[in-house]
């Protein structure tokens, strides 16, 4: 068992990374102060999985959408049980979700942590899945998805990513349709469990107070080694330009909601560390409270500081750039996006702004790691998409004015763009 | 976790420092409590926005905001809330440890000037009024959170229940004030409304996280202000009949927002905040266990205590032709609590998340602070670790008998009528 010690200079923290025998990547973050711990049992397997080629076979395979979530609701039903009663017998406080990305499965506690991951180990291991059990759940899928249809700021999310996206599966809803999940069967749902849930696709993250020698002796005791399998995502090639580029839909809200942004031109891999850092501060350069674009759509009453946002979204085979929020003048604001990325494309970045960006998004990553769940669930995420957390910190730091300048030439093209509102009825 | 202390600057005014080196940020928070009233609450509702948009200082909010970035990423912010029948007005201002700032600048200080800045010192204009500018954004945004409120229909649902219930009291008034108060203010009237805010209120204030909080200077500032008064729940009339409500919306899923009151005393709390526990508050309780699990009526259905107002709301999202049948199931797992069907397992699995959601409040600075703000109506500060060690010690005989002492008060559906 390899076991490697890696320490942040900037963050004065350390954790531990493991290679497990097994297969599985396992992360202890300690921090002896706290007085929880979470725990994160996760695979990379998310909603955009849909369609994937194994290395033990020779084609790849098509399936419904909407299944990493619908297995990430079963799974907590096993032969012993459900696993929530399991942990209500620790008192941890447990939950999972289903990303684009990943699916992970989650507990905090400020007690009994060994019997809680040995439940969490167990009960991820343990699929049981029956006709029954498996038409029961659709009712309260169906009510999510219902929930979501409901919600203005998903769907002008999700409008947005199909009005970017001709093929890549970014643009189906997590949890899928109503009908795409009429077509789940038991047997899909131990077809994918068996093919993204080997322990080599997986990862388990824990950071608060724990001991590492007894985390590692739980593992022992309860990981299943499985046959390795490679898993390769399958996407159709995706197209440069973007479906269209303005999408509206009605709905019962009071002010308009927008979505804008850039579509960018990607391989397979996700963004480094670098790159993502370059990203961050060029957004917070450009469009932070501190920023003229923000100031000016303040001023002209376009955006309000409570919803404005913007955000680097990315991952395999997919990259946008969006910004966010509420306007009474969707349109305008876009106008003034575009208009500002064609200003800094020609004067230069301000200096002044780029050092306040990266002191203020040093700040914030620093003030993320009190918090054992943002920990926990940043290493998750960070393993999932190939990089490391205080390499991250590190190419923040670094950064030079330069490697940000370079972004706003490749990414933001006005012809790639899309525009995604909710109106009222 | 590290204690909580408590200095007494005056009757009106009360420090808390929860200092812990372990943490990498600090935050100071100023809290002002005052009675909830119809016709200030838009008038006092703007105030924590408007004055901490910019400083002497930092003139502007483009100036003010690259200085907290300046600063780390620091954050001065404003919030306003309610609980039970007062206003919470709240101003703090956060960032990173000294011991992480690259230029060595002290925190703490740079922190406290700040938010000393615009409580004892806000920005005004040759006229003595909140400058026009700032004054005209915070009114327009206001009014943009309210339609915010409405967009989002879980919350709008739970507004609606809480306005019917308590429909022509304080404690039924929005949090903002209305649209129209909000419309109507001006600049003359907000002028007076800020140091009446600080002759009137109770204070309590926060020093959190890594630093060295200093009373000397707090008793410096603050001293002279405030105003004391004893806090008190919000008295219990018992409902003559369930209040009822209901809106039609085109919309895919129908929402369900009822209300019970209970008359209990501040020693109760702890009882209360078990039974809602028991019966909607963990995926072990019965409404998850059963209006979810077993009957596949909803995503959620869960149930929440309001100490401060004394009510237990439910809330659940349903197929429009399930609303009925829904609310008839949660009354059912309700009476059934109340003859008894609760076992012992419940009762511990009810028992064990709580202690472990008390035990945390020691790991967030905002936990910290929520807990003690939450808490005023009680004569000292339990701490998490007594409060878990008391809640251990109640019977299922006990909880049963609060679940008894609920009325059922409101119910607001808000009816799917299909999404256009």
């Amino acid at each position: 068992m390899q076991i490697e010690k890696v320490t942040g200079e900037r963050a004065r923290d350390s954790y531990y990374k493991i290679q497990h025998p097994s297969g599985l990547s396992i992360y202890l973050y300690p921090k002896e102060s706290c007085s929880t711990a979470y725990a994160v049992f996760g695979a990379k397997y998310g909603s955009i999985d849909t369609c994937f080629q194994r290395s033990d076979e020779t084609k790849p395979e098509t399936v419904p959408e909407g299944i990493a979530h619908y297995l990430e609701h079963k799974l907590f039903e096993s032969e012993d049980g459900d696993a929530f009663e399991r942990f209500a017998k620790t008192g941890a406080s447990a939950n999972a979700f289903t990303s684009f990305e990943s699916t992970c499965y989650l507990f905090s506690c400020t007690d009994q942590l060994y019997e809680s991951l040995e439940i969490l180990l167990d009960f991820v291991q343990s699929p049981h899945f029956t006709e029954e059990s498996v038409a029961k759940e659709q009712g309260i899928i169906g009510q999510e998805i219902k929930m979501y249809d409901d919600d203005p700021q998903w769907r002008v999310m999700f409008n947005y990513l199909r009005a970017m996206y001709h093929t890549h599966p970014i643009r189906q809803d997590i949890a899928g349709t109503v009908e795409s999940i009429a077509e789940i069967t038991p047997e899909y749902l131990y077809r994918c469990y068996r093919t993204f849930y080997n322990l080599g696709n997986m990862a388990l993250c824990i950071a608060g107070r724990l001991d590492v020698e007894r985390v590692l002796e739980v593992c022992a005791r309860n990981l299943k080694t499985s046959k390795p399998v490679q898993v390769k995502r399958v996407f159709a090639p995706e197209p440069e330009t973007v479906v269209t580029a303005k999408v509206e839909q009605r709905l019962s809200v009071s002010l308009p909601l927008f979505q804008f942004g850039f579509k960018e031109a990607v391989s397979g891999e996700c963004r480094t560390e670098r790159e993502i850092a370059a990203m961050e501060i060029l957004l917070e350069t450009m469009a932070s409270d501190s920023s003229p674009l923000f100031q000016d759509l303040l001023n002209r009453g376009l955006i309000n500081e409570t919803s404005f946002s913007y955000e680097y979204f990315e991952g395999s085979g997919y990259a946008t750039v969006m910004f966010g929020g509420e306007s009474r003048d969707p349109q305008a604001v876009a106008e003034a996006i575009v208009a500002e990325t064609e200003r800094l494309k020609r004067t230069g970045i301000d200096p002044a702004a780029f050092t306040r960006a990266k002191k203020a998004i040093y700040g914030e990553n620093i003030a993320a790691l009190n918090s054992t769940s943002n920990i926990a669930n940043a290493l998750a995420s960070f393993t999932f998409k190939g990089r490391e957390l205080f390499a991250y910190l590190d190419a923040l730091a670094e950064l030079q004015l330069s490697d940000i300048q370079q972004i706003l030439e490749r990414v933001f093209d006005e012809s790639k763009t899309v525009l995604s509102v909710i109106l009222p009825l | 976790m590290s204690q909580i202390k408590t200095v007494s600057i005056t009757d009106a005014v009360r420090l808390r420092c929860f200092t812990d080196p372990h943490f990498k940020t600090m935050k100071i928070s100023v809290d002002m409590l005052i009675p909830m009233s119809a016709l200030k609450a838009a008038q006092y509702g703007i105030l924590p926005s408007l004055v901490s948009r910019a400083t002497r200082e930092y003139p502007d909010y483009a100036s003010l905001s690259g200085r907290l970035s300046e600063l780390y990423g620091a954050s001065l912010d404003s919030s306003v809330r309610k609980l039970g029948e007062y206003q919470v007005l709240t101003l703090s201002a956060a960032g990173i440890s000294s011991r992480y700032a690259l230029e060595g600048e002290d925190m703490f200080q740079e922190l406290c000037g700040l938010l000393f800045s615009v409580l004892f010192d806000p920005l005004r204009d040759k006229d003595g009024l909140f400058p026009q500018e700032g004054f005209e954004q915070e009114k327009r945004q206001l009014l943009e959170l309210k339609d915010a409120e409405f967009n989002d229909k879980i919350v709008y649902a739970h507004q609606r229940c809480e306005e019917i219930l308590f429909e022509g009291q304080p404690a039924g008034v929005n949090r903002h004030g209305s649209r129209e108060e909000i419309a109507s203010l001006n600049r003359e009237e907000l002028s007076g409304a800020w140091q009446e805010l600080l002759q009137n209120s109770r204070f309590e204030v926060f020093v959190l996280g890594d630093c060295e909080p200093n009373p000397e200077l707090f008793r410096e500032h603050f001293s002279s202000l405030g105003k004391p008064f004893q806090i008190d729940y919000l008295p219990f009339e018992a409902p003559s009949a369930v209040k009822r409500a209901a809106e039609e919306m085109p919309l895919a899923q129908s929402k369900l927002s009822m209300a019970f009151r209970a008359d209990f005393r501040p020693e109760e709390r702890l009882l209360f905040q078990l039974m809602s526990a028991v019966f909607g508050g963990t995926p072990s309780s019965k409404l998850f266990q059963n209006v979810r699990e077993k009957q596949s009526l909803c995503y959620y259905c869960s149930a929440s205590l309001d100490s401060g107002s004394r009510t237990l709301y439910v809330e659940s999202g349903v197929e429009t032709e399930n609303l009925r049948r829904t609310e008839e199931e949660i009354m059912r797992q309700w009476e059934l609590l109340c003859s008894g069907e609760l076992t012992e397992d419940e009762l511990e699995a009810a028992k064990l998340a709580l202690c472990n959601s008390m035990r945390s409040v020691g790991d967030s600075l905002q936990a910290v602070e929520n807990w003690c703000v939450s808490r005023v109506f009680e004569e000292s500060l339990e701490t998490p670790e007594e409060a878990a060690e008391r809640l251990m010690q109640y019977s299922r005989e006990e909880v049963v008998a609060a679940a008894k002492r609920l009325v059922p008060a409101a119910v607001f559906s808000l009816v799917g009528k299909g999404q256009q």
